[in-house]
């Protein structure tokens, strides 16, 4: 995918990273760079602000936890967190399949 | 400590600090330090891994800092959000007054580094992309640079104050015979002195009245125009001397010396501008003036002269008939207002005194004529001409821009929709509107004021070949140039162009709550910018059609007129004006022996195959004045008296010689030509031409039927009311240029009635022959003048001229639009071929006809030319009325016209569709799916 498209979707992207187990910022940050095939350049440093927009917004919440012998602030879905996340899914794959079905009969 | 954690820390610290501005509370405050510890676990995460990777220390520290972006940038994020929810910036409320007071102090110079950086990055974008900033500016700058020298134009001619002193006071007055037809019969001296002392509003009245000298004592024999002038012209104008001084009240009545003041332009082209000229004695028309001076600079009105002389200069003014004579109208009046009169109440006041003249002398006012005065401002007066050029040429420079600036556009919307995702992002991330669209606007702003002032140059270029093609129509042409105020017009163009381009794309919205709303949003503006872009090039093509349509009709025209030879022998006619001073030397006898000597002399010539007198050049515009009144005299045809009351039929007075008709091949429709036999005292004759033949007999022979001149000018001509019979009918002649019908035209003997003017001579070499012909000429008059020699045809190329100019720049322009249109469609599809290439990829994937997809695009572009035709066609149909003054046997709704310009259009659309649909065509779509 263009890296543009990727930056457009960060939020969903972010939730649908952290779904895969609760993890720390740098994991979120290597999670995301994996799954993009290195595609998704964006200064690490601004995720931060998106994670935190997130959590801000209750879709995500944090604490403070013990990784690798260092304090860290891990991040999970909240509840309402993985309600969005499965209603965005739907909504991709039902406009995915549509689009799909468009370019197979065209 | 190590460099390494040294910059760590570094970064550390300014990050809190960034972030603690931001949000305004103390650096130590839980929620930054939170954020903080964060990120200084990520930076160590990043380096460790990097050191596994096998990386020095110093080389990971510098990597993971530039992979995490610089503090301000992170910060930059953050202040797009609402300040994270765990942190409470009411907790700090001091802490944020004092912040607070700090910002507005700081305010300005944040606002101006803000502008500053826009520019930087405005100025790094269009760098970035040469190309588009190249076709912005000139785009732009050829749309700004063509109004630019049309306002000049109108600023010069219209807007600008005149060049006399408190010149808004000042009215032009004009006598006009509506019923007969004739515009401009001027005014006697009587009837002046009426207007000067009967109405109040006048402060001052003058006289002008122009008239050919032929002036002794310069080089060479010369013939000048003279303005002959009231003691107070120069002060009722409000016209000062150069040098010198100029004519006054003291230079009035019989018994002072004649004097001549210079006009400016003749001062410079005659003496170089030579200071001695004042003082100098030139011999005028046989009498000594002294040149006293030189005016300032001044337009040409009512027309072109070399210099003002007073009265006493030209006998004929002083005479009896001039100053008494009531039905001798010859002078040209200006009037000054007092500075509480307004130009309605002077209106009035003339009004009433030209009624009561009426009733007064009914025997100077024919009603049957209608004579009329109305008063113009000078300045509206000199305007008055060039107005219809002027309109037409601001409609198609207004067209230039408006195809120029939906082109710019096109290309702007394209740029924004490519950075659709980049901008979409920024608001996502909280970037405002308002920040975008100032970025935007300084984005548009620096090239269209590069434009502007490409716009100018080009402008400045032009300004004068412009002026010499308003000069056909406005005295005030020379006051043409690009000054303050046609600047401060391509500055707004500039200003008003990038506003336009930078509020005209939509930006991506702020993104609501609900998810996916992004995708929406940025979908909308997409769609809404590709149908604005389709809308541009549609105006593009209609836009390109109505000026091509101008640029067809006004060729039509030209090659209409270039190919009318007016009905004379054009290349083989060499003419030459020979004026004749009739206040002079000779009598009438006289005269005609020294012009039938100088005929024969000229026929005698090697090379010379006939030549012939004759009082009028045929193809040159029509006379003015005096000699409009020459030109259309009264007469009656014998058994038909005019009613009492109704105007006498008019034809054109002219009297050649006998070889007048063979040596400009006019060709004999009926009877005879003049003879040695019509002599002065042989029976009166006259020849007719066709056209006239044709009005007033048009059911019987006009040969043998007779006509007498009439009305109250012939006494000042020497002509006899006698019948005249008539001895033969001729073709027509154009006479007032081939753009103009044909007069109604009597022929009289030169042996019956010595006129002069002009030596016609026929012959293949006109080059060759002038020389001879001069030189024969001297021989026989060294005194005698001969100007103006030109061939007929160069008569009829001059006449022509404002055509051909006309043609010329319309079609240029047409040309511009028209290329600019093929690159709008060219441009417009390629990009929407680029935007669709995977769907089009993934259709030539499926095994979609390569043909198919050609033909796709084309047919866009076939639909996009068929709007613009529609477009245009409407357009041209209400814009292209607004010429049909200046065409000339073509129909502003020529179906010939409008269908070469359609199919010239569709073609080039195609043709411009073509690239792109190529493109499409040649789409790989492995490429083309992999790129998603």
């Amino acid at each position: 995918m263009k890296r543009e498209r990727l930056k457009g979707h960060l939020d969903l992207l972010l939730l649908a990273v952290v779904s895969a187990g609760a993890a720390h910022g740098y994991r979120i940050a290597r999670r995301l760079a994996d799954a993009s095939g290195g595609a998704l350049e964006l200064p690490e440093g601004t995720l931060y602000p998106a994670l935190h927009r997130l959590e801000s917004k209750k879709l995500l919440k944090s604490s403070w936890d013990t990784v690798g012998g260092r304090r860290r602030r891990v991040y999970d879905l909240t509840q309402e967190g993985k309600e969005a996340l499965t209603q965005e899914r739907t909504e991709w794959g039902s406009f995915a399949k549509a689009v799909e079905s468009v370019l197979d009969t065209a | 400590m190590n460099r390494s954690s040294r910059k760590l820390q570094a970064f550390r610290r300014a990050l809190g600090r960034e972030l603690a501005s931001l949000f305004g509370v103390e650096s130590s405050h839980s929620g930054i330090e939170r954020i903080l510890e964060e990120v200084e676990a990520h930076l160590e995460d990043t380096i460790a891994e990097l050191i596994d990777e096998g990386a020095t220390i110093e080389d990971a520290t510098a990597l993971a800092l530039s992979r995490f972006g610089t503090a301000s940038r992170v910060a930059q994020a953050y202040a797009a959000l609402k300040a994270p929810s765990f942190i409470d910036p009411d907790a700090h409320v001091p802490r944020l007054r004092r912040m607070l007071r700090e910002f507005q102090s700081r305010g300005k110079s944040m606002a101006v580094s803000q502008w500053f950086t826009d520019v930087r990055l405005a100025l790094r974008f269009l760098l970035k992309y040469p190309g588009y900033g190249l076709a912005f500016v000139l785009t732009l700058g050829l749309g700004i640079g063509a109004n630019t020298a049309i306002f000049s134009v109108v600023h010069g001619v219209w807007l600008q104050p005149l060049p006399y002193r408190e010149g808004d006071r000042l009215i032009y007055l004009r006598h006009s015979a509506k019923l007969a037809r004739i515009d401009n019969v001027f005014f006697s001296v009587p009837e002046i002195d009426d207007f000067r002392q009967q109405c109040p509003s006048f402060e001052g009245v003058t006289e002008f009245s122009a008239m050919t000298f032929t002036i002794l004592g310069l080089d060479e024999p010369k013939q000048v125009r003279a303005g002959i002038v009231t003691g107070n012209y120069f002060e009722v104008m409000g016209l000062g001397a150069r040098i010198g001084r100029v004519i006054a009240s003291s230079d009035d009545g019989e018994g002072v010396a004649p004097v001549a003041v210079l006009t400016y332009e003749y001062w410079q082209r005659q003496f170089g501008g030579d200071p001695g000229a004042v003082g100098r004695t030139v011999t005028m028309n046989g009498r000594s003036v002294e040149i006293v001076g030189v005016a300032e600079p001044a337009p040409p009105y009512p027309e072109r002269t070399d210099l003002y002389v007073n009265l006493v200069a030209s006998p004929h003014h002083l005479s009896a008939t001039m100053v008494h004579d009531r039905l001798h109208r010859m002078t040209e009046v200006f009037a000054r207002l007092t500075p509480d009169a307004s130009l309605e109440s002077a209106r009035t006041e003339v009004k009433s005194v030209a009624r009561r003249l009426h009733e007064e002398y009914p025997e100077a006012y024919d009603p049957a004529h209608g004579y009329s005065v109305s008063l113009t401002s000078l300045r509206d007066q000199f305007a008055a001409d060039a107005r219809p050029t002027i309109l037409m040429l601001l409609g198609v420079a207004a067209f230039v821009l408006l195809t120029a600036c939906a082109n710019v556009a096109n290309l702007t919307l394209a740029r924004v929709m490519r950075r659709g995702d980049e901008w979409a992002l920024r608001v996502s991330l909280g970037a405002r509107t308002r920040t975008l669209r100032r970025q935007l606007l300084i984005e548009n702003l620096i090239p269209s004021l590069i434009g502007a002032v490409l716009g100018i140059l080009l402008a400045a270029a032009g300004v004068d070949l412009l002026a010499a093609y308003i000069a056909r129509y406005s005295a005030r042409a020379s006051e043409i140039t690009v000054n303050t105020s046609v600047l401060g017009v391509a500055l707004f163009l500039a200003l008003a162009a990038a506003s336009l381009f930078a509020f005209l794309p939509r930006l991506p919205g702020r993104v609501s709550q609900k998810w996916g709303a992004l995708n929406a949003t940025r979908a909308s503006a997409r769609f809404a910018s590709r149908r604005m872009q389709r809308l541009l090039v549609v105006v593009q093509i209609g836009v390109s059609f109505v000026l091509l349509v101008g640029a067809g009709l006004l060729l039509e025209t030209l090659m209409n007129l270039q190919s009318d030879d007016g009905g004379v022998a054009l290349e083989e006619v060499l003419t030459m004006r020979t004026p004749i001073d009739y206040f002079g030397k000779r009598t009438p006898a006289e005269l005609r022996s020294y012009l039938s000597t100088m005929v024969e002399r000229v026929s005698a010539l090697p090379g010379v195959r006939s030549a012939a007198i004759g009082s009028m050049i045929p193809l040159k515009e029509a006379p003015q004045g005096v000699f409009a009144l020459l030109a259309a005299i009264e007469f009656e045809i014998e058994g038909r008296p005019t009613e009492p009351g109704a105007p006498h039929p008019r034809a054109d007075f002219r009297v050649v010689t006998s070889d007048y008709f063979h040596t400009l091949g006019i060709t004999l429709v009926n009877g005879r030509t003049f003879q040695a036999t019509d002599r002065p005292d042989s029976a009166a004759v006259v020849v007719v031409n066709q056209a006239l033949a044709d009005y007033y007999f048009p059911d019987r022979e006009a040969v043998g039927q007779r006509i007498g001149w009439r009305g109250k000018n012939l006494r000042f001509m020497g002509v006899t009311q006698d019948y005249r019979t008539i001895v033969g009918v001729v073709s027509d002649a154009k006479d007032y240029g081939v753009a103009e019908p044909v007069p109604h035209v009597v022929f009289n003997p030169f042996n019956q009635m010595a006129l002069g003017g002009a030596l016609f001579v026929r012959t293949a070499q006109p080059d060759v022959v002038t020389r001879p012909i001069i030189n024969e000429i001297r021989e026989l008059d060294p005194e005698q003048p001969v100007v103006d020699i030109a061939t007929l045809a160069q008569i009829r190329s001059e006449s022509i001229a404002p055509q051909r100019l006309n043609a010329t720049l319309v079609g240029a322009f047409a040309l511009l639009a028209l290329t600019v249109a093929a690159v709008g469609v060219a441009g417009v599809l390629a990009f929407g071929v680029s935007q669709r290439t995977r769907e089009l990829g993934i259709r030539a994937a499926l095994g979609a006809d390569r043909g198919l997809l050609v033909r796709t695009v084309l047919k866009e572009g076939a639909l996009l030319a068929l709007f613009g035709l529609v477009l245009g066609l409407i357009a041209s149909l209400l814009f292209t009325e607004l010429i049909s003054g200046l065409l000339h046997d073509v129909t502003p709704t020529d179906v010939w016209t409008l269908g070469v310009v359609g199919l010239l259009l569709t073609a080039v659309a195609l043709l411009a569709s073509a690239v792109p649909a190529w493109r499409a065509s040649n789409i790989d779509p492995v490429q083309a799916l992999r790129e998603e």
